[in-house]
């Protein structure tokens, strides 16, 4: 008797425990627990117990009832998802701390690319979004009524000055200062009088970096925007290098990413700094090399996350800046 | 430009299908955008960067293919067959006077007497097509045809329209008039660089020819002109006429000044065998300063010295070879000369680009760069501060917006701010960008009014950028606040004055200003923005906003924290409430600033914790209710020493303010 009810214990306990839902358990209970359940047929058979044993077997008889009714009672609470004092509150009703607000999108994904760069060694700088002729144009090699000016249609204020129309004019005012080795990040808005669709807006933001030290190479530049590209859109990632063309980097690559949906993809503008650039900001080019490269921080962001229309960045819609 | 291929064909073998040739050109600069089906023909659209005039022509890219595949071309060959027959006749009967020398250092005039104009035949009509040019007749489809063969442009003028046999390169004057080919009349302004005869402008230089002077099938005589002509002059005529052809685009980028008289004699040939005729006459004025060809030396070690990756001299200069360039070993380096057909390479990094490209920019595997640390921290202290304060205020429940700095006049004139100083953009695209900002409020106002537009309750936003006024540059911070401040079933009140007063407070803690500073700081910059102004942007309801600029603020040493540490007390304080009924002119500031006064030095605190008006309340009083802090430097207060200090307090209030309590 007494084994037999240890048995039925185990046997309960193990069934339980795979009960999945609160059906399975009601089935159990009545398996067991129930008026013509194990448990009772088991103390039906009281009567057959020795009178020596029986001491014994009442006792054991007693502690597994308790014991099963703990048991189911402890599943059961399980499935309700909370503990007794559950009772006393609706505890899905929502939480009514204050709901935090979101960085900008754009500033999200400048704050992402910073931060790789950041970790590679480059310093994060700043620049003005209103310039000079000399800082936007002349100092990047791009003289004036050449064709190479029409990439870089330019707003201008009625004092002669310029809205910048590419953050390289960052790479001019730290070189102007600062001596090699240089390692600076910079990201910003530039401005370009452009007509507004879904992939142009007359303002955006760029991320340009520049690297000017001894013996730095076009090699190292590949190596620095591939450890980049890996990071920030994930291992798998391939780059192209692709001549170009761009006034203030000989040789000069447009950099290409690949998407399994659209194929080659141009994400980047670099190139080794110009020589005329460093003569023009006193760096001896025979003694020092550098690269440089610019982003446009919109495009990598639509690529990234799906975005289709650019005019969605400055509506500030409060339903699209709620998702990143 | 396009690239049909069986018209490169002509020059050179292509052995591989047009994906692989576009892919070969791609990746050595000459980008191929997409490669269009004409038939049984490809032809290849190419975009060609501004630095390469040389591949605005189906030889240059002939030359291009060559350098990829070691094929060799057809150009050498036509050059000198062309070049011996122009050589033969040199007459002057037509009077050539260049006034403007620097603008035209070179004009070539060959004369093709009694041809016969018509329709040219179906290959020259068909090659034209594949390039999307317009045959016209054999004179003029035959100076396309070798625009697009050479790249340089050229012009055929009916002879006998030319007035006075003469003609003249000159600035023109300012209102005369230019009848263009297309039929469009020109006011031409003073300086445009024109082609004239004696009596009038038959064309603008480099540009377009004119309709007084235009071969027809009438004509019997051709004046061909093959000249160069300045890249600026024909850019400033192109932009401020609006007239781009593909003459402009070329002359704008430099042509070939070598080219200039083998183009004529090319296009004369193919106009005699194309139209009958003879030439009778060639003539040449040349100003242009006899150019040596410099060397520039491409040192080996160099090579791998910039890019990471070596390439063996042997190889160097064969590349350069093939891209049309005489070369030469000087020991362990390589003389190559310039040239005119390539003046983007001047210098040893441009050959080391044009090495590259060839060699495959594939080739170069990436490598680490190396590492040296800047002697002074270049890091931007502000730009780093910037993004730690718009992360701080996102984490306070605040949505940063991010608006245009060009914004129309109306929406300036909306937010209540006068244009009389603000920064006007000289040549804004449209509408929307007239006016630099001089403030964050337009946009934020904007963007207020879309959101409410689209049923939002609550708008917790900021903006941190950049504005010009005054001639200076300045990063500004703008936070708003509209609808509700707290919308959730427990709780919910609308936006106050206090809420965006509390924000700014802790704004200022985040960036380490000392709390006796902030009043100076919030003065005058927390406002409720007027109904007149909301109204005008249709938005309903209170906004309430803060505005200030932040370069001097994050800049000030003065004003921040200074890091000391007071050990906190072993005995709590005591805390005892005082209510009062005062006047509703006495501000809660200078009340609590009494209270401390006359608590000194035992009150440590006194915060208002209530304020009620209205029922039982007489009008024009409020009723207030502060919690004060008394705190012993050692040991606790007794019972009586808590209700002198109270009693103390209290006396003050009553007699500088007269409040009654309660």
């Amino acid at each position: 008797m007494v084994e037999d009810l240890r048995k039925l214990e185990t046997d309960a306990k193990a069934e339980l425990s795979q009960a999945a839902d609160a059906g399975i358990l009601q089935e159990l209970r009545i398996k067991y627990l129930g008026r013509k359940g194990l448990f009772a047929s088991l103390a039906a058979r009281m009567g057959e117990v020795p009178a020596s044993e029986k001491p014994e077997a009442g006792r054991e008889l007693n502690r597994v009832k308790r014991v099963l009714e703990d048991v189911f009672k402890e599943k059961e609470a399980s499935f309700l998802g909370a503990v007794s004092a559950a009772k006393a509150i609706d505890t899905t009703m929502p939480g009514t701390f204050f709901e935090p607000g979101r960085v900008h999108p754009l500033t999200r994904v400048i704050l992402d690319i910073t931060r790789i760069f950041e970790r590679l060694g480059f310093s994060v700088v700043d620049g003005p979004e209103v310039e000079t002729e000399h800082t936007n144009f002349e100092a990047l090699n791009i003289p004036l009524h050449h064709p190479s000016r029409d990439s870089f249609d330019t707003f201008y204020l009625e004092n002669g000055k310029l809205l910048r129309s590419q953050t390289s004019t960052v790479q001019i005012r730290v070189m102007e200062k600062a001596r090699p080795p240089l390692k600076i990040i910079a990201p910003g808005k530039v401005f370009r009088p452009d007509a507004t669709d879904a992939t142009h807006s007359f303002m955006f933001h760029q991320i340009e970096g520049l690297m000017v030290d001894e013996g730095v190479r076009f090699s190292d530049l590949k190596g620095v925007l591939l450890a980049f590209a890996k990071e920030f859109f994930g291992a798998k990632t391939k780059l192209r290098f692709r001549p170009h063309f761009f006034p203030f980097t000989e040789p000069s690559a447009e950099i290409d990413i690949y998407s399994e949906k659209r194929g080659w993809l141009e994400i980047l503008g670099a190139g080794m700094v110009h020589p005329n650039v460093l003569r023009g900001v006193k760096i001896d080019p025979e003694k020092y090399t550098g690269f440089a490269f610019g982003m446009g921080v919109e495009r990598i962001a639509m690529l990234k996350y799906g975005v289709e229309d650019i005019r969605l960045f400055f509506e500030n819609d409060i339903r699209f800046l709620k998702q990143f | 430009m396009k690239l049909p291929l069986s018209w490169l064909k002509d020059y050179i073998d292509v052995s591989v299908s047009p994906e692989k040739l576009a892919e070969l050109l791609t990746m050595s600069g000459t980008a191929v955008e997409r490669i269009e089906r004409k038939g049984r023909d490809a032809v290849l659209e190419i975009e060609v960067t501004t630095n390469r005039p040389d591949c605005l022509s189906i030889l240059g890219l002939a030359r291009e293919v060559s350098a990829l595949t070691g094929k060799k071309t057809e150009i050498s060959r036509q050059k000198s067959e062309v070049r011996k027959k122009s050589k033969n006749h040199f007459h002057f009967s037509i009077k050539i006077d260049i006034q403007d020398k620097k603008g035209c250092p070179l004009y070539t005039a060959r004369v093709i007497g009694n041809v016969s104009i018509k329709p040219s035949p179906a290959s020259i009509r068909k090659n034209l097509g594949l390039m999307d040019s317009r045959p016209v007749n054999n004179a003029v489809d035959a100076t396309n045809f070798v625009l697009f063969e050479t790249g340089q442009p050229l012009h055929a003028f009916d002879l006998d329209k030319i007035k006075g046999n003469t003609i003249v390169v000159r600035r023109s004057e300012k209102g005369e008039k230019f009848l263009a080919i297309d039929g469009a009349e020109v006011t031409l302004g003073a300086g445009t660089l024109v082609i004239a005869d004696l009596e009038r402008v038959i064309a603008i230089a480099g540009v377009m020819g004119g309709k007084w002077t235009e071969v027809t099938a009438e004509t019997k005589n051709i004046l061909l002109e093959s000249a160069y002509f300045d890249p600026v002059l024909v850019r400033q005529s192109s932009r401020a006429y609006k007239i781009f052809t593909e003459s402009s685009h070329r002359f704008e980028r430099g042509v070939d000044i070598e080219s200039v008289a083998v183009a004529s004699a090319r296009a004369g040939k193919l106009i005699e065998s194309l139209a009958g005729g003879t030439e009778r006459e060639f003539a040449q004025k040349n100003f242009s300063p006899k150019v040596r060809s410099s060397q520039i030396r491409l040192r080996a070690k160099r090579v791998e010295k910039v890019l990471g990756h070596s390439v063996p001299t042997a190889r160097a200069k064969a590349i350069l070879g093939r891209l049309g360039f005489s070369v030469k070993t000087s020991g362990a380096d390589v003389l190559v000369s310039s040239k005119n057909s390539r003046r983007d390479v001047t210098e040893e990094a441009d050959l080391i680009e044009e090495i590259l490209r060839i060699e495959g920019f594939e080739k170069v595997r990436p490598t680490t760069p190396p590492t040296r640390h800047t002697e002074k921290n270049i890091e931007d202290q502000k730009a780093r501060r910037i993004f730690e304060l718009k992360k701080y205020l996102a984490a306070c429940g605040f949505y940063e917006i991010v608006t245009t700095s060009l914004l129309p006049a109306r929406s300036i004139t909306q937010a209540g701010l006068s244009l009389a100083s603000a920064s006007k953009i000289k040549n804004p695209a449209s509408a929307e960008q007239e006016i630099l900002r001089s403030s964050l409020l337009a946009g934020m106002l904007q963007t207020i009014a879309f959101n409410v537009h689209r049923k939002a309750a609550s708008l917790k936003l900021f903006e941190l950028g950049n504005c010009y006024g005054g001639e200076k540059e300045a990063t500004r911070l703008a936070i708003a606040l509209h609808g509700n401040w707290a919308e959730n079933w427990r709780r919910k009140s609308k936006v106050s004055f206090y809420d965006l007063k509390g924000v700014v407070g802790n704004v200022w803690d985040h960036l380490g200003i000392e709390s006796a500073h902030w009043p100076a700081l919030i003065e005058g910059r927390l406002v409720k923005i007027e109904s007149k102004v909301t109204n005008a942007f249709d938005i309903q309801g209170d906004v309430y906003y803060f505005e200030t600029p932040l370069d001097d603020i994050l800049a000030d040493a003065s004003i921040k924290k200074k890091p000391r540490v007071e050990t906190p007390r072993k005995f709590p304080s005591v805390r005892r409430d005082l209510a009062f009924v005062v006047d509703e002119k006495v501000s809660v500031g200078s009340l609590g600033k009494l209270m401390r006064e006359a608590g000194h030095p035992a009150l440590r605190e006194a915060t208002l914790f209530d304020e009620y008006t209205g029922k039982n309340i007489p009008s024009g009083r409020r009723s207030l209710a502060f919690s004060l802090a008394y705190q012993k430097e050692t040991g606790t207060f007794t019972e009586s020493e808590i209700a002198d200090l109270q009693r103390r307090v209290g006396e003050a209030l009553k007699s500088h303010f007269g409040v009654e309590f309660r």
